[in-house]
C-alpha cells in the first residue's frame, strides 16, 4: 500500500513462471515454485494483496472497495451497500475488514501443509469457539418424527442402522455413561440479568448444561455435551451418539454397513436422512446442519456433501492443545487476507519477486523467435512485455474472458458492533487455557419459509481487527440483505443494553463459471474462481498441488524449505 | 549466552523491521550485527523470514527478530503484515546518495502512519567507510579537496541529524563494511524501547512473544495475547514425540 509514485522497471523480462494475482492459491504457488527453484514473478493489478481475499485496514479503504464493486470493477462482486450508523473519526483506522475471515479446521490438509512448510509461526492462530443456533421454545419442543412416519424406503435402513448400532453396541453405553437420572440441583441463574449466560452447571458426575443465551443455544458437539448434557433426552442422546458414530465411520472401508448406508443415501438430504435413519428432533438436525457451514437449509444439503464437513468437524474436535472444545482455528488480523500476505512474503524470501499495482493486459503465445524460447508473452499495465513459460491466474487477472454462471449468489455482510458481545467468546470449560476469538451464530430460517439460514461469524477484538470493547460480525447467506439484517438484529438483542451497529458493508458474491479453467493454451493456466466458503477448503490446496505437479513433473517437494535454509533456521534457534 | 546464574533481568523478544531504498546496505547491516560478517556483493535476499540476535545490556536482554524486506520494497509490495507489531524500525539510507535519504523520509512517514504508535525508529546513514578520508588511498581523488573532506559523502551528518531530531528518531552513521557503530545502533534501540511494551519471551517458538504485543497495529486489539494464541509448534512437537 506504499505508493512512492515511481514504477521501477522489473529486474528481468525473462521468467519461468508468471503468477497474476495475490489470492490464496496464487500466493501458495508463488512460495512452492520459488522454493522449488523457479524464477517467479508475482503481480497484482491492485495496490494491495489478496484479491477477493483481501482485507481493508480502514473504513475508507472499505468504502473505496464498495465503490469499485458498484462500478463493476471488482469481478465476482456486486451490489455493495455501506451503512454508517455511528460517527467515525477521520478515515476510520483501527479496523481490519476482511473479505476472507476463514476458519481452518485442525485436521485440514491446509493446516498440515503449512506446518510442514514451516510457515505456521508467521501467524497468530486463534481458536474458534462454539456454534450457537437460534431456536425458539416451540421449535425445540417439536419431537422426533420417528423412523416410521416419514421414512419412505428409509425405515429399513433405519432398522439396519439400529441393528448395526446394537451389534457394535457394546460401547453404546458410552454416550450415556456417567449420567445419572436425578437432576443436579440447578442453580437458578440468569434471573438477575447481569450475566446473560446461564452458568454452566458441572456436577460431580460430569453432567453439564449446554450454554444458552435467550434463544441462542449452543450446538452439542463435544463428547461431554452429547454424553452428559441434561438438555438432551436419553433417547435423543442415543440417536445423536449413533449418528456421530456413523459420521466417523462412513468413509472407513472396513465399516461396510456404514458405507452401504452412505452409498444408498448419497443424494438424500441431511434433514430427511436424520429424521428417518437416526430419528432426532428437528432442532437437533438444524444444529448439526449448522456445523457444515453450508449456507443452505438442511433439506437442501445432500448427505454426500454434509458428511465430509461433519467428519472434518468432529475429527478436529478435542485435538487443539489447551482448548479441547474447539475444532477450528482462524488467523488473526484478517484470516486468509493475512495468509496471502505471509505467503507472498515467503515467496519473496525464497527469491520470488512480488509487484503490486501492475496487472497483465494481454497474454499470448510467444511466436517470435527473436524474443527467446519462452512459450508465452505478457504485456503489463506498465507497458513492459515479459516472456514466460507459464502464466497462472484467474481469468480476470490474465486478461481472459470471465464466464459468469447462472448459479446462486451469496449475500455477505461485515458489521462493526459497538460492544464486545463477550458471551459469544467465553471459554466453554473452566480448565481450558485459551479463550476463543471467534464464534459462529446461526439463525435458521423458519421451517415454514424453507429458506436459507444466516450464518454469523463473530470475531472479537482479540483478532486485532477492531478496537477493544467492540467486535465484528461477518454474515453470509443465500437469503436477502433484509433477512441478514434481521438475523444480526436477533443476535444483538441478546445483549443488554442493545448493541448498536457502528458500520456495515453488505455485498453480493456471484458464482463465477468453472468452464474454461485449467490449461487453456500451452502454459497458460486459468485458476478456478475462488469459492466463497467460510472455511479454507482443501480443494484450494489440491488445485495448487495439481498445478505444481504440471509444472515440476512431481508433487514431491511442494512447499519444502531448502536444506540450507533449514540449517540456518536451526542455528538461529540456538 | 548469558550465564544462567545471573539474577533474572528483563528479557524480551522484539520485532525489528528494516526499511530503506534498495542497495543502501540493509541486509549487510543485519549480517554485520548477527554474524559479524560482511560480503561485498551480497544477494538482495536473505533466505529466512527473519533473523534473530540477542543484545545483552546491563539492565535487559533483548532478542531481536530482524525482518528484512526480502526485496519487497522495490515494487511497492511490502504488505501491512510486515509492519505489524514491529516495536522498532531501522530506516537506512546511503550517505553517498542523497535520494536515499529522501526515500528514508518517505519510509519514516509511512511508519508513523501505519505502524504501532510507540514504535522506536532509528535513522541510519550507512556506508560511512566511503565517507572517511582514507589518507593512503585518497591522494588526488576528486573529492579529496572538498570542504568537509568527506570522501564520497553526499549527505551531511548535520542535515540528517537535524531531521532525526525533528522527528524524534534515533540517529547513527554506520559502516556495515568495517562494523563501525553497528553494535551501537542496536544497543541504542535496545535501550530506547519503553519498558511498557516489553514482555517476557514466551515459549521456544520465539514468535509468540513478538506477535503478542498489546496495542497492535493502529489501535486494534491484541491478537496473540496470553490465553488467546494457539501454539501450533508445540502441537507438532508433541505429535512427533508420540510417533517416535
Amino acid at each position: 500500500m506504499v505508493d512512492f509514485s515511481d514504477t521501477p522497471p522489473l529486474p528481468s523480462t525473462d521468467w519461468d513462471v508468471l503468477i497474476s494475482g495475490t489470492g490464496i492459491k496464487q500466493s501458495l504457488l508463488a512460495v512452492a515454485l520459488s522454493r522449488a527453484g523457479k524464477s517467479i514473478l508475482q503481480l497484482d493489478k491492485n495496490s494491495y494483496y489478496g484479491g477477493s481475499a483481501a482485507a481493508f485496514y480502514s473504513l475508507s479503504e472499505a468504502d473505496a472497495w464498495a465503490t469499485r464493486v458498484n462500478n463493476g470493477d471488482e469481478v465476482g462482486f456486486t451490489n455493495a451497500v455501506v451503512s454508517n450508523v455511528g460517527e467515525r473519526g477521520g478515515s476510520g483506522r483501527g479496523y481490519t475488514l476482511s473479505l476472507a475471515p476463514h476458519l481452518v479446521y485442525w485436521h485440514s490438509g491446509f493446516l498440515g501443509m503449512l506446518r510442514e512448510a514451516d510457515l505456521t509461526d508467521g501467524f497468530s492462530w486463534l481458536a474458534v469457539g462454539s456454534w450457537w443456533v437460534c431456536l425458539t421454545e416451540e421449535e425445540v419442543a417439536v419431537p422426533a418424527t420417528g423412523a416410521g412416519s416419514a421414512g419412505i424406503g428409509l425405515a429399513e435402513a433405519g432398522v439396519k442402522v439400529a441393528k448395526l448400532a446394537s451389534a457394535a453396541g457394546k460401547k453404546r453405553a458410552g454416550w450415556n455413561k456417567g449420567r445419572k437420572k436425578e437432576p443436579v440441583a440447578e442453580a437458578a441463574v440468569g434471573g438477575g440479568g447481569e450475566s446473560a449466560v446461564e452458568k454452566k452447571v458441572t456436577g460431580e458426575d460430569g453432567e453439564t448444561t449446554l450454554r444458552r443465551v435467550d434463544n441462542f443455544r449452543e450446538v452439542p458437539c463435544t463428547f461431554e455435551d452429547v454424553a452428559w448434557s441434561k438438555d438432551l433426552t436419553d433417547k435423543d442422546r442415543g440417536q445423536l451418539g449413533e449418528f456421530l458414530r456413523f459420521v466417523m465411520k462412513y468413509s472407513d472401508p472396513t465399516e461396510q454397513k456404514c458405507a452401504r448406508i452412505f452409498e444408498e443415501n448419497r443424494q438424500t438430504s441431511l434433514q430427511t436422512f436424520l429424521s428417518t435413519t437416526f430419528p432426532i428432533p428437528p432442532f437437533i438436525t438444524t444444529s448439526i446442519s449448522s456445523l457444515t457451514l453450508f449456507p443452505s437449509p438442511p433439506s437442501a444439503i445432500p448427505l454426500e456433501q454434509a458428511l465430509p464437513r461433519l467428519a472434518g468437524h468432529f475429527t478436529s474436535l478435542g485435538k487443539i492443545t489447551d482448548v479441547r472444545s474447539s475444532a477450528a482455528l482462524t488467523i488473526a488480523y484478517g484470516g486468509s487476507a493475512e495468509l496471502c500476505q505471509v505467503l507472498s512474503r515467503a515467496a519473496a524470501v525464497a527469491g520470488g519477486i512480488n509487484v503490486l499495482g501492475r496487472g497483465v493486459t494481454l497474454l499470448s503465445s510467444n511466436n517470435k523467435e527473436s524474443n527467446g524460447t519462452r512459450k508465452l508473452q505478457a504485456q503489463l499495465a506498465s507497458g513492459e512485455t515479459i516472456y514466460t513459460d507459464w502464466a497462472i491466474g484467474e481469468a480476470t487477472d490474465l486478461a481472459k474472458e470471465v464466464k459468469r454462471a447462472s448459479g446462486k449468489t451469496t449475500a455477505r455482510g461485515i458489521y462493526i458492533i459497538e460492544t464486545d458481545m463477550s458471551w459469544l467468546f467465553e471459554r466453554k470449560y473452566k480448565d481450558e487455557g485459551i479463550t476463543p476469538a471467534t464464534a459462529v451464530a446461526v439463525i435458521p430460517s423458519s421451517q415454514a419459509a424453507g429458506g436459507a439460514p444466516i450464518y454469523i461469524i463473530a470475531r472479537s477484538a482479540a483478532t486485532g481487527e477492531c478496537p477493544r470493547g467492540q467486535c465484528l460480525l461477518h454474515a453470509f447467506t443465500e437469503s436477502s440483505y433484509e433477512d441478514m439484517n434481521t438475523a444480526i438484529d436477533k443476535l444483538l438483542r441478546t445483549c443488554s443494553p442493545l448493541s448498536k451497529i457502528l458500520y456495515s458493508l453488505q455485498y453480493t458474491v456471484d458464482t463465477l463459471g468453472r468452464e474454461g479453467v485449467g490449461e487453456v493454451e500451452d502454459g497458460a493456466v486459468l485458476l478456478e474462481p475462488v469459492t466463497q466458503d467460510i472455511t479454507l477448503q482443501d480443494e484450494v490446496l489440491e488445485e495448487s498441488l495439481a498445478i505444481y505437479e504440471r509444472i515440476m513433473g512431481t508433487r514431491e517437494g511442494f512447499m519444502e524449505v531448502s536444506e540450507e535454509i533449514r540449517r540456518m533456521k536451526e542455528e538461529m534457534e540456538e | 549466552m548469558a550465564s544462567r546464574d545471573e539474577a533474572p533481568k528483563l528479557s524480551s523478544s522484539v520485532k525489528l523491521v528494516l526499511l530503506g531504498e534498495a542497495a543502501v546496505g540493509k541486509s549487510s547491516l543485519v549480517l554485520r550485527f548477527v554474524n559479524d560478517d560482511f560480503q561485498e556483493n551480497k544477494e538482495p535476499t536473505i533466505g529466512a523470514a527473519f533473523l534473530t540476535q540477542k543484545c545483552t545490556l546491563p539492565t535487559r536482554t533483548i532478542k531481536f527478530e530482524i525482518w528484512d524486506t526480502a526485496g519487497q520494497e522495490r515494487f511497492a509490495s511490502l504488505a501491512p503484515m510486515y509492519y505489524r507489531n514491529a516495536q522498532t524500525a531501522l530506516v537506512v539510507y546511503d550517505i553517498t546518495k542523497p535520494t536515499s535519504l529522501i526515500k528514508a523520509k518517505h519510509w519514516v512517514s509511512e511508519l508513523q502512519r501505519q505502524a504501532s504508535p510507540g514504535i522506536v525508529i532509528a535513522l541510519v546513514g550507512n556506508k560511512l567507510d566511503l565517507a572517511a578520508p582514507v589518507l593512503a588511498d585518497d591522494d588526488g581523488g576528486e573529492e579529496g579537496g572538498d570542504a568537509m573532506n568527506g570522501g564520497n559523502r553526499a549527505v551531511l551528518t548535520a542535515e540528517a541529524k537535524a531531521y532525526a531530531d525533528e522527528e524524534g528518531l534515533l540517529f547513527y552513521e554506520t559502516s556495515a563494511k568495517t562494523g563501525e557503530n553497528v553494535q551501537g545502533v542496536f544497543e541504542a534501540i535496545a535501550n530506547a524501547i519503553p519498558e511498557s511494551t516489553l514482555k517476557p519471551r514466551a515459549g521456544a517458538g520465539g514468535f509468540a512473544g513478538g506477535s503478542g504485543r498489546a496495542g497492535a497495529g493502529s489501535g486494534g486489539g491484541d491478537a496473540g495475547a496470553a490465553g488467546m494464541a494457539v501454539n501450533l509448534e508445540d502441537g507438532v512437537r508433541a505429535k512427533e514425540g508420540c510417533a517416535c
